[in-house]
């Protein structure tokens, strides 16, 4: 296990590597570069911001320093916002991101374990149509339908929640729902078909006819065994909640990661996106390999060979 | 072994569940009435008119005009076609790439494909929408460039699927007769491995298509995909995103169609691989 995890951390060197590689070379060898916004800057100026920047310097003398940088967790000062440094400010937004994405993890949990444990309780009567159907209709309202039409609603019809920000728990209702929505309908989906299919098994039989009651047989011997295919589920589901609210961030105005990245490939803010990705990359990573650990530890006979 | 593997595709539609035979049917009256439609009415999809402005939707205009007066069923049905369009092709992209790189991996096998499996795991854990996003503002809002870096982040799926089809194919007593036959590798992998693979890429392309619209509409909704004056669906949910307040109707109609289209395009998906899994298994 120890070795496994070892492994696993050594691999993420190479990975990392090619990443920051593709992105650097990505960003670069596009036309066009940040200070061209800049109206009329005197030739010296120009030259005088390329030399702090070390944009005179030929590119793989750049890319090798940048990597040096990042050996060092730095990633260099900003090319839009030159009072902070990358890593200030990453280490600024990222506390934002990852609360909203605990909230729409909290919310998907919640409701996709609750409808689908119902859901699998009721099966083939009217309840079970219901929430599958809603399961069915809610992987195909992405968070860019349902954010505005949840503002349109709450905020803009009935005026009980704010349309935007990122400073009161009320405005962090909507976000966290838009984000979270369309998870809690797979999760919805997988624990129903999960349960059903545990209550298959033999065990859950010898349970039964030792005079369990089907509640008791649900929540505590299905659920447990239902619990697999949602780890597996939640690895990736994490990673883009924690990281992928480009869209949400950017409806609700909330002064997150995923909209300082799209502000930066706008403005070309060359080491703030290869900052963004590698922190993204990183992050991804780590959860996958939490998901591996806890998978092991949830079935034993997975083998980290 | 041609003729065999058409009859078993053309199987697959009777034995479409209700589920399935609704969605499809209307699917393919939304598609042929976003090509159709448009014919007969006399406004094009750019057609403005400022000074009508935007209007509520009346019987003139059944989903109402936005801020430059054009016609609001016009361009929704304008932005099916184009989303389609770019569903299709970039699934195309996928699938070029997809087949014929999990066929050659499980073809070839040994250390290369250990190797290959190896290089689509890692393309896994990379941030792929971050990529697309540099892709497009960096390089500009092409329109073929879309479809090539939606097509590029979703391959890895279909390799894996193609490949794991192969390994199993490989073992089959007629690649063993062809082999002793004499054939070529390039011509069993094209004219008896390729062809055979040919259920499971129309499931799984029937399950690709959404994700691509889905992909596509994020891009454009970020203003990094179909440029004006084109319009996809995720264009007219940007545009009444940003007017909702004052005009609802531009965001109620793109928007619920959108999710129909997705909807339809999923349930068809679901019923395709429930027969796979019974019969071609």
């Amino acid at each position: 296990m120890k070795k496994y995890i070892i492994r696993k951390l050594f691999l993420f060197i190479p990975i990392l590597l090619a990443i920051i590689t593709l992105t650097f070379f990505m960003v670069r060898l596009a036309p066009g570069g940040p200070f061209d916004r800049d109206k009329n800057v005197p030739e010296e100026v120009q030259r005088n911001l390329e030399e702090y920047y070390h944009l005179d310097e030929s590119l793989l003398k750049q890319y090798f320093r940048y990597l040096y940088g990042v050996i060092q967790f730095d990633f260099g000062p900003s090319f839009r916002k030159p009072s902070y440094t990358i890593r200030e400010w990453i280490f600024m937004r990222i506390p934002i991101s990852f609360e909203l994405g605990i909230y729409s993890l909290i919310f998907a949990l919640f409701v996709g374990c609750t409808c689908g444990v119902v859901s699998a309780f009721y099966q083939n009567t009217w309840i079970d149509t219901c929430l599958t159907s809603f399961a069915v209709l809610g992987i195909c309202i992405p968070s860019f339908v349902i954010g505005p039409i949840l503002v349109l609603v709450f905020a803009l019809h009935w005026e009980i929640l704010p349309v935007a920000g990122w400073d009161f728990p009320q405005q962090k209702i909507l976000p966290s729902i838009s984000l979270g929505f369309i998870y809690s309908a797979y999760i919805t989906r997988i624990i129903r078909s999960s349960i059903i299919e545990v209550l298959k098994k033999d065990y859950i039989r010898t349970a039964i006819s030792k005079g369990a009651s089907v509640r008791r047989v649900i929540l505590i011997h299905t659920l447990k065994g239902a619990l697999q295919p949602l780890v597996t589920f939640l690895g990736p589901a994490t990673a883009g909640l924690l990281t992928g609210s480009f869209i949400v961030e950017t409806i609700f105005q909330i002064p997150g990661l995923g909209r300082e990245f799209v502000e930066a490939t706008f403005n070309r803010d060359y080491t703030m996106i290869i900052g963004i990705v590698f922190v993204y990359a990183l992050l991804i990573l780590l959860l996958n390999l939490i998901v591996d650990i806890i998978q092991g530890y949830l079935d034993p006979r997975i083998s980290y060979e | 072994m041609r003729t065999n593997i058409s009859v078993k595709f053309h199987h697959i539609l009777p034995e479409l569940d209700k589920k399935g035979k609704w969605a499809l049917f209307l699917l393919l009256f939304i598609i042929l009435s976003s090509f159709i439609v448009p014919v007969f009415l006399n406004v094009t999809y750019d057609e403005q008119n400022l000074e009508l402005g935007a209007v509520k939707p009346s019987s003139k205009h059944w989903f109402g005009t936005d801020l430059l007066g054009r016609d609001l069923f016009i361009r929704t049905l304008y932005g099916i076609k184009i989303s389609f369009w770019v569903g299709l092709c970039a699934t195309a992209v996928a699938l070029l790439i997809g087949v014929s790189y999990g066929s050659i991996s499980g073809y070839i096998g040994g250390w290369v494909d250990t190797w290959m499996m190896y290089i689509v795991d890692i393309l896994y854990t990379m941030p792929f929408t971050m990529f697309v996003i540099i892709l497009m503002t960096f390089f500009g809002r092409n329109f073929y460039l879309l479809f090539i870096a939606i097509g590029a982040v979703e391959w890895l799926t279909m390799a894996r699927i193609v490949r794991g089809k192969v390994l199993s194919i490989k073992q089959q007593e007629y690649i063993y007769s062809a082999k002793a036959l004499g054939f070529s590798n390039t011509h069993i992998l094209f004219r008896h491995i390729i062809p055979n693979l040919l259920n499971i890429v129309v499931v799984y392309t029937t399950l690709t298509i959404p994700q691509v619209i889905l992909l596509e509409a994020f891009l454009s909704f970020l203003g990094l995909g179909v440029q004006p004056p084109m319009c996809s669906l995720g264009v007219l949910i940007r545009e009444g995103v940003e007017v909702m307040e004052e005009y609802p109707w531009l965001i109620i109609f793109p928007g619920a169609i959108f999710v129909l289209t997705l909807l339809l395009l999923n349930v068809l998906g679901d019923s395709f691989q429930e027969i796979s899994n019974e019969k071609i298994g």
